[in-house]
């Protein structure tokens, strides 16, 4: 395949899943860390278009975009324990717009990665449990088990979270 | 189990309408700058010169050296060994130098993108994050560059702040007795310089004399004190002075265009407040 042809076939992926790209990356990080998340994933789709799928390549986008956001994550905190050094503050990447549910927030946060990726993969981008395994890098039956613990491990957290702890009853000697 | 779900999906914080062509303009931009095949990865250990340890992983910092100019006589690659590496992209890490660059008119800022995808790592001294140096040749090479840099995030409207030295020759000059650029590290200075090969290079601090090894082009190591680094050109020697640290101009600028503030620590794209610093001018 020529570059050409190479360059128009990822123009076309671009116009047809950047915005879905994007969106996933500003679910997850900032706005500026985001559109570089975008130019990373279809940077890697331009030099091996060969293995983009033909049929369904979101999936393969997105996982190019959870990869990219790790290597990020991982630089920010090599950065972050640099400046901690320097100035005894450790900066941090944040979304460009929080969860509004804050209790949902906290519980997410107990989570793994993966497995915070397994619910907002369906939950957010709107993947099936074929697609989200995809993203995922394994198969829709190991999917459909991590997604299954991992709603188990949510719902107990924000039953954590949501319970009014118990006040302490004084003691009567 | 399900109302969770549905709790989830209603806390979505950002709606795929929300994603903006407009804001997809730079990441296309940058697509269409990339070269459509990866180049070849070079094994790490090319990356250790001159018997320096490659940093393990505690700093962000980065020596750059950006060769913007093609002549007619040997080509730059002939000259310093070093371009004839393979590339590395230090586009993001040094995202504002195709602007500065062109501020000081070395051409528009589009025909750098390509050329920072394409640098050449070499290891500086492991001080003060201080951790890989790198060459860039872009592809209307008409100037010798070379930037030391260091990148640090912050919350806020800052973003990340890129600072550090930036020092340009042309091509010719360089050739002919190449040239240094130097940062603070601490209470110390780091020097890389950039030479012709069959260059030799020694560094004379408070009157001791020592070679510096050179690799591929490249030599650099770290003074405590003021120094006096000599190129030495076919028996014609060139005196560079490396300037104590706390002598040694920064540049900085933020990754957010509307940071607002302007200066050299923290100016949005003001790279050119103190970027061709001069800081390691030949030594009269």
């Amino acid at each position: 395949m020529d570059e050409e042809t190479r360059r128009a076939q990822v123009e076309a992926l671009f116009a047809e899943h950047a915005r879905a790209v994007l969106a996933y990356a500003r679910r997850r990080t900032d706005h500026a860390t985001a559109s570089d998340v975008v130019s990373d994933v279809f940077v890697v789709a331009l030099q091996r278009l060969e293995d983009v799928p033909r049929d369904d390549p979101l999936p393969w986008l997105l996982g190019c975009a959870r990869r990219a956001l790790l290597n990020q994550q991982r630089g920010q905190r090599r950065r972050a324990r640099l400046f901690e050094r320097l100035a005894a503050t450790a900066p941090r990447s944040q979304p460009e717009r929080d969860l509004s549910d804050g209790v949902l927030a906290r519980a997410l946060a107990t989570l793994g990665e993966r497995d915070r990726e397994a619910l907002l993969l369906t939950a957010w981008e709107g993947l099936t449990a074929a697609q989200a395994a995809r993203v995922l890098d394994c198969s829709t039956q190991a999917f459909w088990v991590r997604s299954h613990r991992a709603r188990k491990r949510l719902a107990a957290a924000l039953e954590r979270n949501t319970t009014t702890p118990r006040t302490m009853e004084p003691c009567n000697d | 189990m399900t109302d969770v779900m549905t709790r989830l999906a209603a806390a979505n914080p950002v709606a795929d309408a929300d994603a903006t062509h407009a804001s997809l303009t730079g990441a296309l931009e940058r697509v269409r700058a990339a070269p459509a095949r990866a180049p070849r990865r070079e094994p790490q250990a090319q990356l250790v010169r001159g018997g320096l340890a490659l940093a393990a992983t505690a700093g962000a910092a980065t020596v750059g050296v950006f060769v913007l100019s093609v002549g007619t006589g040997p080509s730059p690659a002939q000259a310093f060994p070093i371009l004839r590496e393979h590339g590395t992209d230090i586009s993001r890490l040094i995202r504002r130098a195709p602007e500065y660059l062109a501020s000081n008119g070395f051409g528009a800022p589009g025909s750098f993108i390509q050329a920072l995808q394409d640098a050449h790592a070499f290891a500086v001294p492991n001080v003060s994050g201080l951790e890989m140096g790198y060459v860039v040749e872009s592809p209307d090479d008409q100037t010798l560059c070379l930037t030391i840099a260091r990148q640090l995030n912050y919350t806020g409207p800052l973003g990340t702040i890129t600072s550090g030295t930036v020092d340009c020759d042309p091509t010719s000059t360089a050739e002919q007795s190449g040239f240094v650029t130097s940062v603070p590290a601490g209470s110390e200075s780091v020097f890389a310089a950039i030479v012709p090969a069959g260059a030799t290079v020694s560094l004379t601090e408070d009157g001791t004399t020592t070679s510096v090894s050179v690799d591929a082009g490249i030599a650099t190591g770290v003074v405590p004190d003021t120094a006096t680094l000599a190129i030495d050109v076919a028996g014609t020697s060139t005196s560079y002075l490396i300037p104590t640290a706390s002598n040694n101009e920064v540049w900085a600028w933020s990754t957010r265009s509307n940071a607002g503030s302007t200066g050299p620590t923290g100016g949005s794209a003001s790279i050119g407040a103190s970027g061709t610093t001069g800081a390691s001018g030949p030594a009269n």
